[in-house]
């Protein structure tokens, strides 16, 4: 498929994260993070580089 | 998939490896408030239970027309807020939840949901409560994960394959 290696996070970062990334996401109101606002989060977490960056 | 990785440069061999996808998003326009409704009703329903809701689940839900309910779930989707099954007749994913059978679970004693990806699968327990992630290999074999009080046991890793900028490009393979 030509994507690279990608990137690991453990079992309870990915719960962690998706604690956060999906707190707000079934409320009516919720409003997509704008990129620097993803990459906030991604931060928050020690998910920093390349791999993580958004245009 | 889920499995022991054979990528000796991002996993070491004692840990366990799920998938990962990016939750998804878009930066694009805002969506109407009927649509937001919409979009809050087929979470209701994926949260009482699977599979995905068609236009009519939704209909019969909060009383709408089926046919404005079906034109709501192509914008949504062209606003990447769900995605459609590819006959487009019902939701195939309003992350993190999926609305199709996959390789990966999460359960609240009898209660299950199957999820995108493996970050998909411990989301899920992280917006319902304390659970179990289960999720099968190619070969048919079987992980689980248990979270007890916000903490997962056993370690393992998600292994995530497409960079966050290109997860859009193919959601599906994402």
């Amino acid at each position: 498929m030509g994507h690279d290696r990608g990137a690991t996070i453990s079992v309870q970062t990915a719960y962690d994260l998706g604690a956060v990334w999906y707190e707000d996401r079934m409320s009516e109101d919720w409003v997509p993070p704008t990129p620097a606002q993803a990459e906030e989060v991604f931060s928050h977490f020690d998910l920093t580089g390349e791999f993580w960056r958004l245009p | 998939m889920a499995g022991r990785c054979g990528d000796q440069g991002c996993l070491r061999e004692r840990h366990w490896v799920v998938e990962g996808c990016f939750g998804a998003f878009s930066y694009t326009r805002q969506v109407n408030a009927f649509d937001r409704s919409v979009r809050a009703a087929v979470f209701e329903h994926l949260v009482a239970g699977w599979p995905g809701p068609t236009p009519g689940d939704i209909a019969e839900r909060t009383g709408h027309p089926t046919e404005a309910v079906a034109e709501s779930f192509q914008r949504l989707a062209a606003e990447h807020r769900l995605v459609l099954t590819p006959e487009g007749d019902r939701v195939m994913m309003a992350h993190p939840f999926s609305g199709v059978p996959t390789d990966y679970r999460s359960e609240i004693g009898d209660r299950r949901w199957w999820a995108n990806c493996g970050w998909d699968a411990f989301a899920i327990l992280a917006l319902l409560g304390d659970g179990e992630v289960r999720a099968r290999s190619e070969e048919g074999i079987e992980s689980t994960w248990t979270i007890r009080n916000g903490v997962v046991r056993p370690d393992g890793l998600v292994h995530f394959v497409v960079p966050a900028r290109r997860f859009w490009d193919d959601i599906g393979f994402t």
